[in-house]
């Protein structure tokens, strides 16, 4: 009888735990910048890529005309809902690409811990680093919601070209 | 002339001269229709709650089903701009994946 009691207690210490976990707003730690090459001929698909980036990537295949996607590179960040990140990623050609990460949270200004403070809003920038002389060119300015967990795609390409750059970027919770 | 057609015709009628029916007769003549009308609505063909539910939850089914597979995201945000100038398209997949893009005809990858 006893040991029923102390089972039932344990089960119910669990589940309160489980749901006050659940309840407890979501923080990041970081951002995950994942550029791709998207091309309309060939078959490679990326490999070693994270699970919300494969879900991302699975979900826009419908609605690009590329089939296959090349990893140019991956740039993890530190980071949290409210801060400024930079970082540089490579693409084709070693062609070096300088990235500014503006994240803000839902309600600026919102007490930490609580949901108004979560990551709710980004401003994306991807510049093409000129030749020397020469400036950067803007390839990506883009402001978006996010939230904490999610992968946003953002990409660029010509009206039906055969190429696009794609960023991958993943609001990493903690 | 109209006068004189007048008369004839009522002269003619074969139930202008009979006695109005009674209330009785009226009310059992009232009842007879309505039985009558009540009769011929559940022996016709018309759908009944259930065939209009099913009918109703297939159409949804189906349209449900094209949406996913064939319907373009909704495009939430658009920005106009120049043909030379880039095109930004803001649009979440069935999946809910965010899709922000730029269509710029300069662009040179």
């Amino acid at each position: 009888m006893r040991s029923t009691h102390v089972t039932a207690a344990a089960l119910l210490i669990v589940i309160t735990a489980g749901i006050a976990d659940a309840q407890q707003p979501k923080q990041v730690q970081g951002f995950s910048v994942l550029l791709l090459l998207g091309e309309t001929q060939g078959t490679t698909q990326p490999e070693n890529i994270s699970a919300p980036a494969r879900k991302a990537l699975a979900d826009i295949r419908d609605f690009l005309p590329y089939k296959s996607f090349r990893v140019l590179d991956t740039v993890w960040v530190a980071g949290s809902e409210v801060g400024n990140n930079s970082g540089t990623a490579r693409g084709l050609d070693d062609q070096a690409y300088h990235f500014i990460l503006q994240t803000n949270s839902k309600v600026p200004g919102a007490k930490s811990g609580t949901p108004e403070a979560t990551l709710g809003t980004a401003r994306f920038v991807l510049q093409a680093e000129g030749l020397s002389g020469f400036p950067p060119t803007n390839v990506l300015d883009n402001r978006f919601n996010i939230n904490a967990g999610e992968t946003v795609v953002v990409g660029t390409s010509r009206i039906q070209g055969e190429r696009a750059l794609i960023v991958l970027l993943t609001a990493v919770a903690k | 002339v109209n006068d004189s057609i007048k008369t004839a015709l009522k002269a003619d009628d074969p139930v202008a001269h009979d006695a109005e029916l009674s209330a009785s007769e009226i009310e059992a003549v009232r009842r007879r229709i309505v039985s009558a009308a009540s009769g011929t609505r559940s022996a016709g063909w018309l759908p009944g709650p259930i065939t209009v539910g099913a009918t109703l939850a297939v159409t949804l089914a189906i349209v449900v089903f094209i949406g996913t597979r064939r319907e373009p995201p909704a495009v939430r945000d658009q920005v106009v701009a120049p043909a030379s100038e880039p095109r930004q398209v803001q649009f979440e997949t069935p999946g809910g994946t965010r899709v922000i893009w730029v269509l710029n005809p300069n662009l040179d990858l």
